[in-house]
């Protein structure tokens, strides 16, 4: 009897539990997901071996990337290592966190690791192109249209810096030729003049001496003023007062004795720096201090030299050194520290320089004059048009190519300022289709063409037209492993590249990134089907039980 | 006992020896002959026919001399060799050679037994080596031997004329094939060197005035001679040939047109002319300025002078200056000298100059300097540096230009006596009251205010302050100011600048270094053997009285032009001939043409000139593709030269970095 009772009532308590289904809530460990994308084939045997090693502690999976479905390489969720012989894709990430890269050995013969150069330079003057070398190379030539512009022997095996000079107008495709190995590589040769704005507010040396190599150069439109004494100036060009009209169509403004600048002048030059867009120079000679501390970089020592320092090209003896905080680019460095420094503010640059003194130690080589002309050069590059339309010179044929337009200007954008575009390419013209990008006045596009041969992209934003172009050609011959822009690309997300050899590093990294964790988790022990065995059992034991004992 | 036949046998060494030593004497002969053949003919041909009549007379001469000397060497001569070269002379080994040739009736054998061992024990008496040493005869022949090879090695025609990177050979009109260019050069006539041709020559090197022959044959219908400016000038009709005859002046590249002919017929020649240059004449002994306590002695003098063409007058010219003052004489000669012609264009000359002969006297002073001359019609002579001689006590006095004597004293002696002064003042510093050495100090500084101010006006100015002064001492050191006088003139005005304010704040002691240093620069400034031009020239002196004249009101701004100028040409002009040589590599191209206009871009550009005519002489493929390749580099460097150099700069153009740079420092609290 008190069997059958123990059976029933156990049978009675299984339903009663199910009906009443109770949640249990338990900390356990859960496994992360980490996605290990192969680059290529090749790679795929070294991530499945990469993904052996970390089965286990992590939701491992291996995928292979698909350069054709145009999809992100790592997935949304979880982390993700990227195995490699160089190449990077086209999108990195859609959302995972980027571990590192593991790079798997290749026999890999090209000689041209990476190719560095403006992208716009002026038809009156020769540039430098940098080329990073994998390999030994007796020569690197440099070709525009097959025509020799420029070569170089590399005195040390890594790197040459090969001087240029530009052959026509225009989008230019050159032909980098480093042993048996080529890379082209786009330029776009102007030969507008940039307006740079000169202004001292008194009479100085360095003012004097960089002036007149700018005067010299035919690559500016120079506009200057120097002030002699309260109501006598001598100026030069055309409007070249530092008020807000003479300063809405320059690139650069260059300033000397910057501690006499006034607040509303400074304002001015604020506004220019940081909505313009536009390069500030500022030359002093001394330590300045008044209403231009605002854009200053914080000084950390001033000295004077018994002999003058190089800090090549220029020499100086009375020198400031500057800190190298956030937005701080170092152009120039001494022993002591930075010298001439770029300090990114807004949407443009302030660059200061320290060499108080470096007008005293010009030599005959003009290493002074190439230095200054070719920093405010650069500084007009850097701050572009008022309204910007930025691309590549050079794409394949087929190639989608993005279009950025920026419009800077003084004051505030309407927020629905609009922009046209048109394309003229070789066989086909359109309207480029802009689309709205971040703030007022930015737009972006994308253009593909298939027909090789000059594309003129013109753009229109508020009654300002802009216009450049874009050279599409068949045999373009990029570098397809440029390990530099893999590993600015996997350190731009935090991560690191390690060989093979070195892939504990990149465990390591991945233990440090994707930590075990444990997740407090519910479960309902009653909806397991498994319950049904001990319940009927029960029921069948108890019927059993009656059976036996002749009762129904 | 030996026969006659191991008697012969016996005597071949000795033959051997005598034969080796006549052909030495015969190398000998041979290189004689060919010296002088090489010698004579040098004035008459080119080098490749001077080698071959040197190298041609040693060869004919050795074989003939060495033939017949060879021969020459009988048994019978080389025992009358032996024999009078020993020691005994009984002449048994001739008489044993003579029995041994005979072939009629013989000695009874005992006694030829006898004679022949005999002549055997003479022979081993004398061996060989003592008959004839070989040493000393093949050392003649082989250092005769090395004097012909040096001879056609180091042989050239004399005189400078064309030269040519072609074959060279010497022809006429009648041996010319269809477009074939002979070129004559002729120097002129003053030079006395011999015309020389050449035949098709890419570039002729000719000394400046030359006359240029260019001739070819007459198979060709229309010849024309294209310059630079692209002018053409056509060929004169000569009755075998079609003739140009031009007088180089300057370098200059040139096209041969032939006018029935595709474009790729074009010939190039570039004309190279070298200046005659003036000659160089330098004082050699004693080359410094000298003083002599009284006119007496002598003073040796070597004089040396060069010219690349030839000299052919050479003197020595003084002067002697007298008195001083207003009241200056000038007295001029010319000495004889003793010249020593060491070749047409090397002269070295010596003279010896009497001082007590020029009649000199106490404080005069002699200006001596070479002159020369070069043939040249209408040249200048060069002349040598000059040199001073004084006499007795110090000679205020200088040749051109003017000096300055009493006022070199009297200011000299002024900034002598204010550092006198000054040092006084400084022992008396600690004994005097504060106050008064102050005011001593001030007294002081106005004395060296007025020397100060002499000084000043007459280099032609005020000096405003010490710093404008001390902003312009990089143009002193970079040599703006070329006048070496007038530089230590304004270092003086400086020093004493810098003292004249020590001196106003009583600190003698610094004031007396800047006083010493500007009384040093006065001595340097003022040095006696140093020329005085005129140190301010007139367009640019200072009128003093309009000083402080100016009306303020009247200032105003001006306006200044911008530099405007216009893109270097060379630069287009040589980016389209790269373009052009581009081309041409793909198709036949008109390489002269091309040589041509290279040639044109900068005839003072050497690497572009070798480039250009590399170009036009390029034969076959390889030779071509090289001389592009060399044209192309030569030209890419040559515009890199010009453009506006490159450096190797990067500045960030996005926008993001300066948000996020202004993120940071509004979160880490301010720029500063």
């Amino acid at each position: 009897v008190i069997a059958r009772a123990v059976l029933r009532l156990a049978a009675i308590a299984f339903a009663a539990a199910g009906m009443v289904d109770p949640a249990i809530t338990r900390d356990l460990a859960v496994e992360q997901p980490l996605t290990v994308v192969a680059i290529d084939e090749q790679s795929l045997t070294t991530a499945r071996n990469f993904q052996q090693r970390v089965r286990g502690a992590y939701a491992t999976v291996v995928r292979r990337y698909e350069a054709a479905t145009r999809a992100a390489a790592c997935p949304a969720d979880g982390g993700c290592v990227l195995v490699s012989d160089g190449a990077l894709p086209e999108r990195l990430t859609a959302g995972a966190t980027v571990i590192g890269a593991l790079r798997v050995p290749v026999n890999d013969q090209s000689v041209i690791a990476a190719i560095d150069l403006s992208s716009r330079v002026h038809l009156n003057a020769s540039s430098i192109l940098r080329v990073q070398l994998q390999r030994d190379a007796n020569r690197v030539d440099v070709f525009d249209e097959g025509v020799l512009v420029g070569s170089a022997s590399p005195a040390q095996s890594g790197s040459v810096e090969v001087s240029w000079m530009p052959l026509a107008v225009g989008p230019r495709k050159l032909r980098v030729v480093a042993g048996e190995d080529a890379a082209d590589v786009g330029v776009r040769v102007d030969e507008e003049r940039s307006a740079v704005l000169f202004y001292e507010p008194e009479t100085s040396w360095a003012g004097t001496f960089v002036r007149r190599a700018l005067l010299e150069d035919g690559r500016f439109d120079l506009r200057a003023r120097a002030e002699l004494a309260s109501s006598i100036a001598i100026t030069r060009g055309g409007r070249a007062q530092l008020d807000g009209s003479s300063v809405a169509d320059v690139d650069v403004i260059v300033a000397t004795s910057p501690h006499l600048l006034t607040r509303a002048q400074v304002d001015l030059l604020e506004r220019f720096v940081t909505r313009r867009g536009g390069s500030v120079v500022l030359l002093p000679d001394q330590r300045p201090d008044g209403p231009i501390m605002r854009l200053w970089p914080r000084v950390v020592q001033q000295y004077r030299e018994k002999e003058p320092q190089s800090i090549r090209p220029l020499r100086a003896a009375a020198l400031l050194s500057f800190d190298e905080g956030p937005g701080i680019s170092v152009l120039q460095r001494s022993r002591q520290g930075a010298v001439i420094v770029s300090s990114a503010i807004g949407r443009g640059r302030v660059i200061v320089s320290g060499a108080l003194d470096a007008w005293r130690y010009r030599d005959a080589s003009r290493g002074f004059e190439a230095y200054w002309t070719a920093l405010m050069w650069e500084a007009a590059m850097a701050a572009g048009r008022p309204l910007r339309v930025t691309t590549r010179a050079l794409a394949g044929r087929g190639e989608e190519v993005p279009i950025a337009v920026e419009t800077r200007a003084m004051h505030d954008l309407p927020a629905d300022i609009s922009a046209e575009g048109t394309f003229t390419c070789e066989r086909e013209r359109g309207v480029l289709r802009l689309w709205p990008d971040g703030g007022p006045g930015s737009f972006k596009a994308v253009l593909r063409h298939s027909a090789a041969g000059r594309c003129r992209i013109a753009v229109s934003v508020a009654g300002t037209a802009a216009m450049t172009e874009l050279l599409v050609a068949d045999d373009v011959r990029s570098i397809r492993l440029d390990h530099s822009r893999l590993e600015t690309a996997i350190a731009a997300h935090g991560g690191i590249v390690t060989d093979v050899a070195h892939e504990d590093e990149l465990l390591s990294r991945i233990h440090d990134r994707l930590p075990p964790r444990r997740e407090a988790t519910m479960t309902w022990p009653m909806r397991s089907p498994l319950w049904i065995v001990p319940f009927v059992a029960c029921l069948v034991c108890e019927w059993w039980l009656r059976r036996r004992g002749s009762l129904r | 006992l030996p026969d006659r036949r191991e008697f012969a046998v016996s005597l071949s060494p000795y033959r051997r020896r005598l034969r080796v030593a006549a052909c030495a004497d015969a190398t000998l002969l041979a290189a004689a002959a060919s010296g002088l053949v090489t010698l004579a003919v040098r004035f008459a041909g080119t080098r490749g026919a001077i080698v071959m009549a040197g190298v041609g007379a040693f060869l004919i001469t050795a074989l003939i001399a060495g033939y017949t000397w060879w021969r020459r060497w009988t048994l019978g001569r080389v025992c009358a060799t032996i024999e009078a070269r020993s020691a005994n002379t009984d002449n048994i080994l001739v008489t044993a050679e003579q029995v041994a040739r005979s072939t009629g009736r013989l000695p009874h054998p005992i006694v030829q037994a006898e004679l022949f061992g005999a002549a055997f024990r003479r022979l081993q008496e004398t061996p060989p080596g003592i008959v004839q040493p070989l040493v000393r005869p093949l050392a003649v022949a082989a250092g005769a031997f090395a004097s012909v090879v040096a001879l056609a090695i180091a042989v050239q025609p004399p005189g400078r004329g064309a030269t040519s990177r072609a074959e060279v050979r010497s022809t006429d009109a009648s041996t010319l094939r269809a477009g074939d260019l002979r070129v004559v050069v002729m120097p002129p006539e003053y030079a006395h060197m011999q015309a020389v041709e050449a035949l098709n020559p890419p570039s002729v090197s000719v000394l400046e005035g030359s006359r240029i022959h260019i001739e070819t044959p007459r198979t060709s219908a229309q010849v024309a001679l294209v310059d630079t400016r692209d002018v053409r000038t056509p060929f004169t009709a000569a009755p075998t040939a079609m003739t140009i005859e031009l007088v180089a002046t300057s370098s200059q590249p040139l096209i041969i047109r032939f006018a029935d002919a595709n474009a790729t017929s074009d010939r190039f020649l570039h004309v190279r002319v070298e200046a005659d240059r003036r000659p160089s004449v330098r004082i050699a002994r004693p080359a410094q300025d000298l003083a002599f306590p009284a006119p007496a002695g002598h003073v040796p003098i070597e004089i040396e002078a060069q010219d690349d063409v030839g000299l052919v007058f050479m003197a020595l010219i003084y002067t002697v200056v007298s008195g001083s003052g207003e009241a200056l004489r000038f007295q001029e000669g010319e000495w004889p000298i003793e010249v020593a012609r060491q070749g047409a264009g090397d002269w070295k000359a010596r003279a010896r100059l009497p001082l007590d002969a020029l009649k000199l006297q106490d404080g005069d002073t002699v200006v001596y300097r070479a002159i020369a001359r070069d043939a040249k019609p209408g040249a200048d002579p060069s002349a040598s540096e000059s040199f001073l001689i004084e006499i007795g006590r110090l000679a205020g006095v200088a040749a051109t230009g003017f000096a300055l004597p009493e006022d070199r004293d009297r200011q000299g002696l002024s900034q002598q006596m204010l550092i006198i002064k000054t040092e006084r003042l400084h022992a008396e510093r600690a004994t005097l009251p504060g106050a008064s050495f102050a005011e001593q100090a001030r007294l002081l500084a106005v004395e060296q205010r007025m020397v100060r101010a002499e000084f000043v006006f007459m280099t032609g100015g005020e000096v405003a302050d010490e710093i404008e002064e001390a902003a312009g001492t990089h143009e002193l050191a970079e040599g703006r100011l070329e006048n070496p006088a007038q530089v230590d003139l304004l270092t003086a005005i400086r020093e004493m600048s810098r003292a004249e304010a020590r001196l106003n704040d009583a600190d003698t002691a610094r004031a007396l270094t800047f006083e010493r240093a500007a009384l040093a620069a006065l001595e340097r400034a003022f040095d006696r053997r140093r020329y005085l031009l005129r140190t301010l020239p007139e367009r640019t002196r200072i009128d003093p009285t309009r000083r402080l004249t100016g009306d303020l009101a009247t200032a105003r701004s001006s306006s200044l032009s911008t530099n405007d100028a216009p893109a270097d040409p060379f630069v287009s002009r040589a980016r389209d001939l790269l373009r052009e040589l581009f081309a041409a590599r793909s198709g036949p191209g008109n390489l002269p043409l091309l040589a041509a206009r290279m040639a044109a871009l900068d005839p003072s550009s050497d690497e572009l000139q070798s480039a250009a005519v590399s170009l036009a002489a390029a034969a076959d493929p390889s030779a071509r593709e090289a001389a592009e390749k060399q044209a192309e580099r030569a030209i890419m460097q040559s515009i890199l030269a010009r453009l506006t150099p490159g450096y190797s700069m990067r500045l960030r153009s996005d926008s993001i970095a300066g948000r996020v740079a202004d993120e940071l420092r509004r979160t880490r609290g301010g720029i500063k």
